[in-house]
């Protein structure tokens, strides 16, 4: 299995994983489990969870589908953590430049016939997360996405 | 994922069950499109069976939505559980497509 996942670690109220998706067929397909997997270990609710696995199929997918330009095996990094009521997801891939965010808005009130297919996954991206953040790093976009958790003050409160 | 057609009234209805993403859209899509190439023109998506549908599910619910239209046939979405609504809702997909709660008031809205 190439989908490895390194182990969560509990370090003063932040923990994390770390996993490697390639652009292999069948690889994209692992993510979801990953992504229970850390959920139960964080407890986050099934809408966070939902949201979550929205979000990444449309990130992961973009980049396998439009990023490369030849044909070999190639990594990206998915980076989970949780740590202050905040959960932050980053992704970073050695493909072409693209910042998702350079995606135009789609209309919404248009009419049926003009409705347009693309942007609808980046407008999920940016509905479903607090914080989108892209930068291009040498040869390698980053892309970091946060997500306020909900309730979490109010779990919390009073704790040190 | 997968999909049962069946035929109920006069109208096609195709039965999802399980997750519709990345991986799993295009073959949605076939089945869409198969189903609205039929003279019946008149589809129903069953979706009480989904509990995760994503963009690439929307894009082929899009291009159906923009077949039917032109082709005047009809389509109806039933069954969304409240997370796949959002989706829905968020996107801007529920203000031109026909969505309803159950088969019945979907069979009644397909003019079956």
């Amino acid at each position: 299995m190439d989908l490895f996942c390194g182990a969560c670690v509990p370090l003063e109220g932040v923990s994390s994983v770390n996993a490697i998706v390639t652009n292999e067929p069948g690889n994209l397909a692992r993510v979801p489990e990953l992504v229970a997997d850390f959920a139960a270990a964080h407890d986050l609710s099934a809408k966070v969870v939902h949201d979550l696995n929205v979000v990444l199929d449309e990130v992961l997918s973009n980049i396998i589908r439009h990023g490369y330009s030849d044909d070999k095996r190639h990594e990206i990094e998915l980076h989970l953590s949780v740590a202050n009521g905040v959960l932050e997801v980053q992704i970073e891939d050695d493909g072409s430049p693209f910042n998702p965010l350079s995606v135009p808005v789609p209309n919404l009130s248009a009419p049926l016939s003009e409705r347009q297919i693309g942007g609808l996954g980046i407008h999920l991206i940016r509905n479903f997360m607090s914080e989108v953040a892209y930068a291009r790093v040498g040869e390698r976009n980053q892309l970091v996405l946060r997500n306020i958790l909900p309730g979490w003050e109010e779990n919390n409160r009073g704790s040190p | 994922m997968e999909v049962r057609e069946d035929s109920v009234g006069g109208v096609t209805v195709l039965v999802v069950q399980g997750r519709v993403d990345s991986t799993t859209a295009l073959a949605l899509g076939e089945q869409l499109t198969g189903a609205l190439a039929s003279p019946q023109k008149r589809l129903i998506v069953d979706l009480a069976g989904v509990d995760y549908l994503s963009s690439a599910g929307l894009r082929v619910l899009l291009l159906a939505a923009k077949q039917v239209d032109q082709i005047h046939g009809k389509l109806v979405l039933h069954g969304l559980n409240s997370r796949v609504q959002e989706v829905f809702e968020t996107s801007g997909f529920t203000s031109f497509l026909t969505i309803c709660a159950n088969r019945d008031e979907a069979l009644v809205l397909a003019g079956a």
